[in-house]
């Protein structure tokens, strides 16, 4: 019989099962899009908030609850749900809106004057006046002697009580990202943060509209906030839950088992947006995907413009995007296309194999240079490992020598930071609330990417202490000007932030700063 | 049998220590930087040097691996590197979840293996031995992490039959116990057909059959007993594979387990949660294989009588 | 000679035995399983091996505008790129070919390399048995609590170049432990039995015992690992590739493909099933080819163990076939008029003939036998091992090993052709009506039960009654054979008594439904000279004393003069000679009945008389010659002997023989 026609029916019925798949048409590629079903009837509007809502994230809770000591991304986004902040600056190119704070002026380059709210409550009770401000502010911003990890945002700044509801901010140094860095710095208790150090690392007390319920290692439950000053949010219970595969989270999302997913990759874009009980919120973000090359892996790159610039020229950055899909764009500058004072470069850098070897050949760079490194990391940015391949193969075809090394995201930060590690560039990025400063600090001399370029120091330093904002956007235009030559860096593309939700959530604030605000978001049963 | 007990609980005792031992140095040599992890890239030294504090990692090596053991010898498991959750806690929390999934699945794939194994063996080279053997080969090429993901495209998002993930009533067993079970029983039904084949070709099967004993009690009671024996050991190397594979299993189905926990906590490189994590398999492995091992011994009276 | 031609066949008679190895190949080729299996194998290894001349394009050839186009038969796709592309647009069938060499290379030294760490830590776990066995056993199971996935961060981070030979590494390690477990026990079985035992009192070392005795029984087990072993560790690599610890890309595997796919499930599924199928032929063709040569090389696992014999088909009612082989056909003896004070017959033995259909020949194993058993008494079958006399015992109980069965004749018991009764009945009749009894007495007891359960489950079979009434039944038959503390015996186990117990035990299980036949194989060839007197004398006086039949099968002709009341000589599955006892030993006509009774010491010959062995060997029961079977080692063999194949004569009361010599006898009576 048998085994030969047996194997034959098996494989034909797999055949059969693979040519019977969806149909694939080519990727498309949206801007900014909101897509929304018809909103359903809305019935008898229940009283008070209703209704729990499951969010799947992409990335590991990274941080305990103590105050200010991290600044990772995941640890901040469950942070807005719980705590608030002075000011929010909802879209970087218009100015910020009131919340915990309702007026603000300034005094003089350094100092600001602000009015607080009254009548907010934190989660246990206790009333939010000026002291909150002052302790808050003070340990954040590095004026105290408890070292913060937050404080490397900021440049230290004590607070004046003027009064329980008037307070002024005096930094050291003219800080022109102060509204943007008291965005990201949530208002905690004096009292806690005096009286309850170790208990708040468990039990965050915050005004925000939701109150911490359950800590768990991968799991946060909050429960909704009532007497919140801005009224109580809509949604009575909201989870997040850390999943680290793609597809898990998209399967959850379609059997109705989580009402909101984190960074949908492009391959599920199309059968998202082809549901009709689903939907997708897609911005382009505020996040730089670069190639980060360390200074002293690649003497060539050190020594050698022309080599930095035919590597960029040989890459097809709108091919890239092409892969990574959803609003992702191609980056046009070192600071993401909607960061505040953003300025596209010149000249724009598109694949051009043939001015890449003739840069090569008149730096006499005759072999492609010597071989090199390029690590990427698989599970961390979307369609990390085809990237790579991309990025490498366009390199070949200048005659260059990359060698790509795929591993995992802890494997790659070792690499980077290790005496003895061997990479050269990485496949990497980084995020930043919209002001140009938090952005360009990277590129600065405390972090590993500064190849002791002191002008690039100095024009950073300048961005961030200009506070006339015509001056600074001068400054932040020159900065950028000046990196786009030096090209210290490859910058890719911007990444797309897309958020897939069941069609009965609605209000979710997705921002480009990676923010996803919950309130005032409901469900609806 | 006292001496034996105490001899094995002592190798057993070495085995989790050992591991725990292994993991430990592992963790801190392999790649990864937890504090770096747990910071933006690039972050600069004096930062992530806060965050190594907070942690302890910025201790000498030897002190962090004094400081663990004592601690385990007082049952404190360290803290999550992550959010300062007792470590012992959070693994108390997820055990009875992999514990269930276990079980039912070791129920599961012995029965499927027991039907399947003994069937092929009773027609060796006939058509069902062959449809075995094909069904064993699509088993060992279907890779766990795919075959879940395409069970929940069907069973929970076409059909809606089952949910996709989590772990709520006995419906969301299904789906993670078949993954499992396709992963586990090829070496089983293979195992059990060599052990029956060789069974029923045993003089007392033919001496049996000599006394007039009808077949079928023949192969279940005189064959079964015999050739179950090797198959009480599988269950011991099915719970090894289990827990090697529970961690992709978990992982596609959510599963709040101590896999998930692990690989999560591996990810991160979340250091005293995966060594909490390997040492929970660790005891487990041992003390079920110490437990089937009493078991063997007690159903075969030729271990059992001889002196040790 | 003529009518074998009539019948149109010839056997040849058996060449020189061909050297060993190019016998098993020829059985290896003969074999469909293997031949389908190592060609499939083949193919593969091909494919890959010639993978830069058949695949149509360069697998790391990227085209981005191309990417994830479906393969030829799905809408949207081309003859171009046959089975798609992938994210990247390079081709699917080219990558999956250059894959393959990859991924076979990684696997099958991956596979080595487990296979011989653990077949040597598990020989030498099972052989030493003391502190390093428990070593290394612990260090197992360290190993398999150990999570993959850490194993693979630490040797990957470590070695961060991911060639083949990390992979092999890191995929190879894990599995070793699969190995050792059921070497270790396979050892721990065999080295235990005799024949290991004997190497080890000649003085044979350890690692001879170890490489010549213990392994070549052990290394089935490992081969079956093996053949599993290698899509497991295919799909690790797999896995790494998943976690992002694959081959360095873009070269590409099996592996990395299916892990490219397992994300691109929703939107391009073949990317995920091409690979998936690829691995799953592949391990098809290994685990048939494995199966194959297992058979061969091993021929226990061959055998289909249980299969309903088919019911005979009946004949036209002529016990001469005419397709039979010989020409001279035994018949049933007429009634001699001596027979009426003869007791009557209980089971008559027709012309039976069994054979046993192989792969690649027919054994024919009883050739037109026929004999009758009286009421109340003892026949014995004597003849060499091969002689057809186990066989023809068990076809009365109808309990041929498979794949054996009767091809003519009839075995007629009270009234019944046992050869066509049904499954059922023939079970009813076996332990009530007609007892067995076999050579080797502990193995035919379940080693798991206690002698008191497996008396007392047969006794509450045939007799009904209570496990507390059976027990008591158990008792009694127990002291009917001799054994004195039956209770105490009871609860023993098999292995705790010795040989001349548990045949006694075998005695008293088959004997206390008191049947009308007992058929004994060899009782007592397995027990020391004493207590195979006692065995047979307790077997004497309970058959006497039920009026049982006995055939008592041995290959000791003095055994068969102290005990039988008749005899049968039987010789390459013929009737020899057959005939009352006194008159066949006193009297022996066939020189092969001679030729045994001259081979047996015998107290009344003086000492210094050699004693006579038959020169020569049984034939080939495949490949039989024409003629008198025992021509080649017949001392008075005659030309007629090579070619015609006697048939019985009588040449005394009741004795008959068959052998040319006593043709042309004058005292003969033809018949």
């Amino acid at each position: 019989m048998n085994k030969l026609r047996f194997m034959l029916a098996i494989g034909l019925i797999l055949v059969l099962a693979a040519a019977c798949g969806p149909k694939p048409t080519p990727e498309v590629i949206t801007e900014t899009v909101i897509v929304t079903a018809t909103p359903p009837l809305e019935p008898t509007v229940p009283t008070g908030p209703s209704g729990s809502v499951r969010f799947l994230i992409a990335e590991n809770f990274w941080a305990d609850w103590d105050p200010y000591q991290t600044t990772a991304q995941s640890q901040a986004r469950v942070e807005n749900q719980i705590f608030d902040y002075l000011v929010d600056i909802p879209d970087t190119a218009a100015p910020p809106v009131p919340m915990l704070a309702t007026e603000w002026t300034r005094i003089d380059d350094r100092t600001w004057e602000f009015k607080l709210r009254q009548g907010v409550k934190f989660h246990d009770g206790s009333t939010f006046d000026a002291e909150d401000v002052k302790a808050s502010v003070e340990l954040a911003s590095g004026a105290t002697n408890k070292p913060t990890v937050r404080a490397s945002n900021w440049i230290p700044t004590t607070v004046e009580i003027v009064d329980p509801y008037t307070v002024r901010l005096v930094s050291e140094k003219p800080f022109a990202a102060l509204m943007a860095e008291l965005t990201d710095t949530g208002i905690c208790s004096a009292d806690d943060l005096a009286n309850n150090a170790e208990a708040i690392k468990s039990q965050p007390n915050g005004t925000g509209p939701f109150r911490l319920v359950t800590n768990e290692v991968d799991r946060k439950v909050m429960e909704a906030n009532l007497d919140y000053w801005q009224g109580a949010p809509k949604i009575k219970t909201l989870i997040w839950e850390f999943v680290q595969d793609p597809d898990t989270r998209l399967a959850a999302l379609m059997a109705g088992q989580a009402d909101a997913i984190d960074r949908v990759p492009p391959q599920h874009l199309r059968v998202i947006s082809g549901s009709d009980t689903l939907k997708l919120v897609s911005v382009t973000g505020i996040e730089s995907v670069n190639l980060y090359v360390l200074p002293g892996r690649l003497p060539i790159w050190d020594s050698t413009p022309a080599f930095r610039e035919a590597v960029m020229r040989s890459i097809d950055r709108p091919g890239l995007v092409g892969l990574v899909g959803g609003a992702s764009e191609v980056a046009t500058s070192f600071l993401p296309n909607r960061t505040l004072y953003s300025k596209e470069g010149v000249p724009n850098y598109t694949k051009d194999i043939e001015a890449a070897k003739a840069l090569l050949a008149g730096a006499g760079i005759t072999d492609g240079g010597p071989e090199f490194e390029l690590w990427v990391a698989s599970g961390f940015l979307p369609r990390a490992e085809e990237v790579g391949a991309a990025i490498a193969a366009s390199l070949q075809e200048a005659g260059l020598h990359p060698k790509i090394v795929t591993t995992d995201l802890g494997a790659m930060i070792d690499d980077i930071f290790s005496a003895d590690g061997t990479g050269a560039m990485y496949h990497i990025s980084w995020s930043s609330n919209g002001d140009p400063s938090p952005h360009l600090m990277v590129y600065s001399s405390a972090f590993a990417w500064y190849f002791g370029d002191t002008e690039l120091q100095r024009q950073i330093d300048l961005v961030a202490t200009t506070t006339d904002p015509a001056a600074r956007e001068i400054a932040t235009h020159d900065v950028q000007d000046y990196m786009w030559k030096q090209l210290w860096h490859v910058p890719l593309y911007n990444s797309d932030f897309t958020i897939a939700t069941s069609a009965k959530l609605e209000g979710l604030d997705v921002r480009p700063n990676f923010k996803t605000l919950f309130y005032p978001a409901s469900i609806t049963p | 049998m006292l001496r034996y007990t105490v001899f094995r609980t002592a190798q057993m005792v070495v085995v989790v220590f050992g591991v725990v031992t292994l993991v430990f140095f592992i963790l801190r040599f392999a790649s990864g930087d937890p504090a770096r992890m747990m910071n933006p890239p690039g972050q600069p030294e004096d930062i992530v040097q806060l965050t190594r504090e907070k942690i302890g990692t910025d201790k000498p090596l030897m002190v962090q691996y004094w400081n663990y053991v004592f601690g385990l010898a007082r049952g404190d498991l360290g803290k999550s590197f992550h959010g300062g959750q007792p470590v012992l806690n959070e693994l108390l929390k997820v055990f009875p979840n992999t514990a269930m999934l276990a079980v039912t699945t070791i129920l599961f794939s012995s029965t499927v293996a027991l039907i399947l194994g003994i069937g092929a063996a009773l027609r060796a080279n006939g058509a069902f031995d062959r449809l075995v053997l094909v069904y064993v080969a699509v088993a060992l090429a279907t890779p766990s992490f795919w075959l879940g993901i395409v069970l929940v495209l069907i069973f929970a998002i076409t059909l809606d039959w089952l949910p996709a993930i989590d772990m709520e009533g006995p419906k969301s067993f299904v789906l993670p116990v078949i993954t499992l079970s396709v992963m586990l029983t090829p070496v089983l039904i293979r195992t059990i057909r060599q052990s029956f084949l060789e069974t029923l070709s045993d003089d007392h099967i033919r001496a049996a059959r000599a006394r007039g004993i009808p077949e079928r009690r023949v192969i279940l009671v005189h064959g079964l007993k015999v050739a179950a024996l090797p198959l009480v050991t599988l269950i011991g190397l099915q719970l090894g594979m289990i827990l090697a594979g529970s961690y992709v299993v978990e992982y596609i189905f959510n599963w709040p387990g101590i896999g998930k926990l692990t690989l999560d906590a591996v990810a991160g490189r979340n250091f005293p949660m995966i060594q909490g994590g390997v040492l929970v398999a660790a005891l487990a492995f041992v003390i079920v294989n110490f437990i089937v091992d009493l078991i063997y011994a007690a159903l075969d009276p030729r271990i059992r009588m001889s002196a040790k | 000679m003529t009518d074998r031609a009539k019948a149109g066949i010839s056997p040849e008679p058996e060449a020189a035995a061909l050297p060993a190895r190019a016998h098993t190949l020829r059985q290896l080729l003969k074999r469909r399983t293997f031949i389908i299996g190592a060609t499939g194998l083949i193919l593969i290894v091909l494919i890959a091996l010639f993978a830069p001349f058949l695949s149509p394009h360069d697998p790391l050839k990227q085209e981005l505008a191309n990417s994830l186009a479906p393969p030829f038969w799905a809408e949207g796709g081309s003859f171009d790129h046959p089975l798609g592309t992938d994210t990247l647009g390079r081709d699917v069938a080219s990558r999956l070919m250059y894959g393959a060499r990859n991924s076979l290379v990684i696997a099958f030294f991956a596979v080595l390399l487990a296979s011989v760490l653990g077949l040597a830590a598990g020989l030498s776990a099972g052989f030493s048995r003391g502190w390093w066995d428990s070593v290394l056993m612990r260090f197992g199971d360290i190993q398999l609590a150990f999570p993959f996935i850490l194993l693979a961060i630490t040797i990957l981070g470590i070695l961060p170049d991911r060639n083949a030979v990390t992979l092999i590494l890191v995929i190879g390690i894990p599995t070793w432990i699969l190995y050792a477990r059921v070497v270790r026990s396979r050892v721990l079985v065999e080295r235990d039995k005799d024949y290991v035992l004997g190497a080890k009192a000649i003085g044979a070392s350890r690692m001879r015992q170890m490489g010549r005795y213990i392994l070549p029984s052990v290394w089935t087990a490992v081969l079956v690992i093996a053949m599993l072993d290698f899509g497991y560790v295919i799909l690790l690599e797999s896995t790494l590739s998943f976690l992002g610890f694959g081959l360095t890309p873009p070269t590409p595997s099996w592996g990395s493909i299916l892990a490219e796919g397992k994300r691109n499930l929703l939107n391009a599924p073949w990317l995920a099933i091409l690979p998936g199928l690829a691995i799953m032929v592949t391990v098809l063709a290994i685990n048939l080819t494995a199966d194959g040569a297992a058979d061969v090389l091993d021929p226990k696992l061959k055998i289909s163990v249980f299969r309903r014999l088919p019911q005979r088909k009946p004949t036209n009612g002529s016990l001469t076939d005419p397709e039979s082989e010989d020409a001279g056909s035994t018949r049933p003896e007429p009634a001699d008029p001596k027979d009426e004070v003869e007791p009557p017959t209980l089971l008559k033995v027709c012309d039976l003939s069994v054979e046993f259909p192989l792969e690649d020949k027919v054994v024919k194993a009883v050739r037109h036998v026929s004999f009758d058993v009286h009421r109340g008494r003892t026949l014995g079958i004597v003849g060499e091992s091969g002689s057809g006399k186990s066989v023809s015992a068990s076809s009365i109980i109808q309990l041929i090993e498979p794949p054996g069965r009767v091809t003519s004749g009839e075995i007629l018991f009270e009234g019944r052709d046992l050869t066509r009764i049904s499954n059922d009945d023939m079970t009813q009749l076996r332990g009530t009506k007609i007892g067995m009894i076999y050579q080797n007495p502990t193995s035919s007891l379940n080693p798991v039960l206690s002698i008191g359960s497996q008396m007392v489950e047969t006794i509450r079979l045939h007799l009904k009654g209570s496990p507390a009434e059976a027990r008591d039944i158990a008792s009694r038959a127990l002291l009917k054979v001799g054994i004195g503390n039956p209770q105490a015996i009871l609860s023993q186990f098999p292995f705790q008594l010795s040989g001349g117990m548990n045949q006694r035990v075998m005695i008293a299980l088959a004997m206390h439904t008191q049947p009308d036949l007992l058929i004994a194989d060899e009782p007592s060839s397995a027990l020391d000279v004493t207590t195979q007197a006692v065995v047979l004398e307790r077997l004497r006086e309970i058959t006497r004393e039920h009026q049982t039949s006995l055939i008592l099968i041995t290959h000791d002709i003095a055994l068969v003069a102290e005990f039988a009341d008749e005899i049968l000589v039987m010789y390459a599955g013929q009737v020899c000679e057959v005939g009352p006892i006194r008159s066949v030993i006193d009297e022996a006509r066939h020189p092969y009945t001679r030729a045994l009774l001259q081979s047996v010491p015998r107290a009344e010959i003086e000492s210094g008389t050699r004693l006579q062995a038959i020169p020569g060997e049984l034939p080939d029961p495949a490949a039989l010659p024409p003629g008198c079977p025992f021509a080649d080692r017949c001392v008075s063999v005659m030309d007629i002997c090579r070619q015609v194949n006697p048939s019985q004569v009588r040449v005394g009361p009741h004795h008959d023989v068959a052998c040319h010599l006593w043709s042309s006898n004058k005292n003969e009576e033809k018949v």
